[in-house]
């Protein structure tokens, strides 16, 4: 009887309580499934400490408040950097920033590119696009090419994964990072592979901070002695 | 797919048996390193976190990383079946429908048995937890930690803790009575999980719910040791390492300090 009589004040507090804060009602429940196990517990005692979880939650910081939910704008460092990468993915394979390049002409230098927009350190700029080759392919084409005058050098060399590859770029295309020109002075990309997919790409990333109408360069990096002969701007530009 | 196989069903056991009253469906991140947990309770009081590394499994296979829902009830139930010396293997195939398999052996009378657990679909809210320069870090027997909290929840529904270099104070102040547990640094045994190590940059004095303390402290099957992490306004987090290869983290909000409450 006098159970009976507790549960029923526990019961008025908890109304009380509830209207005071909504989300008490879920300790209790805990704390009745708590009751249900045979356990230690008094239905005395039972009462008792089912009053104090009321009074408890009312009566607690959320924890909410002092760690934030993650939501769709507040991402993991994991999310973060898996969205760098496909969104990388996306500029390279759609071509996306073509457009944000511009095709000029120099006295000097023939064609060149600028850049219609400001590209901060570190961005992808544009690819090199052409052919993918192997070295040993790429090295007969090479020599089949210097023998036409008429043919520039458009064959970017480079290693990924110990192995030596070659974009070529010869054949005219609207990519403009074929037509990127070469400064080791003052370069203001840089060369960098990438894998997508199963595939590598080479890109240009800004080397500093790019301000638009700039000439995009980079560093060829063609240091063998014939090839400087031939083209003495590879160390003076 | 995802497949990981534990020594012991009975490690799984004591986890969920030391959370599913304090959560009720919970999340599991799978990924190549680990197996990981975070939840609060029904109230947003407490938090859990759990992570379980490549290290305490006998073999681990996560190809991508997947969020297995699931109800601790649920796995409590399938885990009941389990012996704790049984092997545990936890299967989950993406083309298989939204089950996951909990496969338990018994090495020494070749049986298998396998329990299959219908998952659930969670929105989870992943709580970002900030690092935090905690100014009191004192570890102690997990036992101890429970003892001391079960004796005070007698005389109180709040824990007051206070540590200053000198030692630690548990404190439970009720109608009834009070009871008040001191722990100096200087009274480290000789035997290294006996101990009681406090490292204090600055004093505390912090109330929490004793009735969540005492739930966090069923996971004291699962380590010798517990450590306490207290900063003055923040959460204290109650931690169980797991076998030096992931742990099982409790984080507690303060309660509000306010006296008029207790009629």
């Amino acid at each position: 009887m006098k159970v009976a009589a507790k549960r029923l004040s526990a019961g008025r507090l908890r109304k009380e309580r509830a209207s005071a804060s909504s989300p008490s009602s879920d300790v209790e429940n805990s704390d009745q499934s708590g009751a249900s196990r045979p356990k230690r517990m008094s239905p005395a005692k039972n009462t008792r400490s089912r009053r104090a979880a009321v009074r408890d939650v009312s009566n607690n910081h959320k924890i909410t408040e002092f760690f934030n939910v993650r939501r769709s704008n507040r991402k993991t460092s994991k999310q973060l950097q898996e969205e760098l990468k496909h969104d990388l993915r996306d500029k390279v394979l759609k071509g996306t920033n073509e457009r944000l390049l511009e095709v000029y002409k120099d006295a000097i230098k023939g064609r060149g590119i600028r850049a219609k927009c400001d590209f901060i350190k570190g961005e992808f700029v544009v690819e090199y696009r052409g052919v993918m080759m192997e070295y040993s392919a790429a090295k007969v084409l090479e020599e089949e090419y210097s023998t036409d005058e008429d043919i520039g050098s458009y064959m970017y060399f480079f290693e990924h994964k110990n192995k030596k590859w070659c974009v070529d770029a010869t054949k005219e295309s609207p990519w403009k990072g074929r037509l990127i020109n070469h400064s080791v002075l003052r370069p203001n990309l840089k060369t960098k592979v990438v894998v997508i997919g199963k595939t590598h790409h080479l890109i240009l990333i800004a080397k500093r901070d790019i301000t638009e109408g700039e000439e995009l360069l980079y560093d060829y990096g063609d240091r063998t002695a014939a090839t400087i002969a031939r083209n003495p701007w590879l160390v003076n530009t | 797919m995802f497949e990981a196989k534990l020594a012991n069903a009975g490690l799984l056991k004591k986890i969920v048996e030391s959370i599913k009253d304090l959560v009720t469906d919970a999340p599991f991140d799978c990924s190549e390193t680990a197996m990981s947990l975070q939840a609060m309770d029904s109230s947003h009081v407490a938090l859990v976190s759990l992570k379980m590394e490549v290290g305490l499994f006998d073999t681990y296979r996560c190809d991508r990383t997947i969020n297995l829902g699931l109800s601790l009830a649920n796995m409590s139930k399938a885990l009941k079946c389990a012996n704790n010396d049984d092997t545990c293997m936890l299967k989950y195939e993406e083309n298989e429908g939204d089950s996951i398999i909990f496969t338990f052996a018994d090495p020494k009378r070749d049986k298998t048995q396998d329990v299959t657990v219908k998952m659930m679909d969670i929105d989870s809210e992943h709580l970002g937890i900030p690092d935090q320069d905690y100014a009191v870090v004192c570890e102690m027997p997990a036992g101890e930690f429970q003892k001391t909290c079960r004796d005070l929840s007698t005389f109180s529904d709040s824990l007051n803790i206070t540590a200053t270099k000198a030692g630690i104070v548990f404190t439970g102040k009720g109608d009834i009575g009070s009871s008040v547990v001191t722990y100096s640094p200087s009274s480290n045994t000789d035997d290294e999980n006996e101990s009681v190590s406090l490292e204090v940059k600055e004093p505390v004095n912090v109330n929490f719910s004793i009735k969540y303390m005492n739930q966090f402290t069923k996971a004291t099957a699962l380590s010798d040791r517990v450590r306490l992490s207290l900063c003055n306004d923040v959460p204290v987090v109650v931690e169980y390492p797991i076998e030096e290869n992931g742990y099982l983290r409790f984080y507690l909000a303060p309660k509000i300090d306010d006296e008029e409450n207790m009629e």
